[in-house]
């Protein structure tokens, strides 16, 4: 007897879809971020383009990372700066809590992870607002 | 996001928008050339099931599998001409550098697949047999199209009636191929 067989796709190709917090200025605390650093904005967006190309399987460290407590950055690089966009996935999203850069073992800000998690803490407590993202 | 608004900004218009910056378009240049050929590397030597230091061995010494590793470093962007064709050749792929429009690049952007990051080699490139069939039958649909690279001029969509779909597929047979070759051609750049 034949069964049917149902048959999933091996790889499903799941979007990036990317949020960020909302500062007090009411805009949110990415796009104030990169406002204005615009080579910085074009590279973030070349970026995340790709890591929505490639299966996420295939993401390296390079690209993407992940951190302790549930944290992870996207990195890229502009005139030789580390940038980084430090989030967690929450309900389909990429949200991210604040950006940081780092060069010579200095971070900008200094206190970066700490203020990621506490953000993150926050953000799932409801205190703060979200809005999506698109680089 | 469960709190938070909807874009309701196109993106793609958004980064029209964007390219009037010249710091933008530097970073967006730069980011594409260098992401690019990172990402490309990677899916090219994955979809061959290599491992870095078999690309290495392709290159010619397998204790180059830490320069492997740094071209697939998206933000290592210090290819030589050189190497970039020395990785061409050992994926059996062609290679294009030119300056281009950015128009093509946004192009390129817009429509970028993983089946683009990964092209095939020579061997299973089925492109090239529709090539040769359109040059055997020049009026076939393929046919027209490959015209292009005679210097004929390209039917433009949504002018006049609709012969190609938004896609550039050939929608009817009664197209009448402009023949004079001077006529705004892109070889010559002059008008009739």
């Amino acid at each position: 007897m034949v069964k049917n067989v149902v048959q999933f796709p091996v790889t499903v190709a799941v979007q990036l879809l990317l949020a960020e917090l909302v500062g007090a200025n009411g805009i949110g605390v990415i796009t104030t971020w990169l406002a204005a650093n615009h080579g910085a904005r074009a590279k973030f967006r070349v970026r995340v383009h790709h890591l929505r190309i490639i299966p996420r399987a295939e993401w390296n460290k390079k690209q993407f990372r992940y951190l302790s407590d549930g944290l992870a950055e996207i990195k890229w690089k502009h005139s030789n700066r580390e940038f980084r966009s430090v989030g967690f996935f929450r309900s389909g999203f990429f949200l991210m809590l604040l950006g940081c850069t780092h060069k010579q073992g200095v971070y900008d800000p200094h206190d970066w992870l700490k203020t990621a998690k506490r953000r993150k803490g926050e953000a799932e407590n409801g205190q703060w607002k979200t809005v999506e993202h698109e680089p | 996001m469960d709190s938070g608004r909807q874009l309701n900004t196109n993106p793609k218009l958004s980064l029209l928008n964007e390219l009037g910056n010249r710091e933008y378009r530097r970073g967006f240049v730069e980011a594409h050339a260098t992401d690019t050929i990172a990402f490309q590397i990677r899916q090219l030597r994955k979809a061959l099931g290599w491992e870095q230091r078999d690309l290495a061995r392709e290159l010619g010494n397998p204790k180059l599998q830490p320069m492997v590793s740094r071209y697939e470093n998206p933000d290592y962007g210090k290819y030589s001409v050189a190497t970039l064709l020395e990785l061409a050749a050992a994926f059996d792929v062609a290679l294009v550098v030119r300056f281009a429009p950015f128009s093509e690049l946004v192009e390129w952007d817009f429509n970028a697949r993983p089946e683009k990051m990964a092209p095939p080699r020579y061997s299973k490139d089925s492109g090239l047999s529709s090539l040769a069939e359109s040059i055997k039958n020049p009026h076939s649909s393929t046919g027209k199209l490959a015209a292009f690279g005679e210097g004929k001029e390209p039917p433009s969509v949504g002018n006049g009636p609709d012969r190609f779909s938004p896609r550039g597929e050939f929608l009817g047979d009664d197209y009448q191929w402009e023949n004079s070759q001077g006529k705004n051609s892109p070889a010559t750049g002059k008008s009739a």
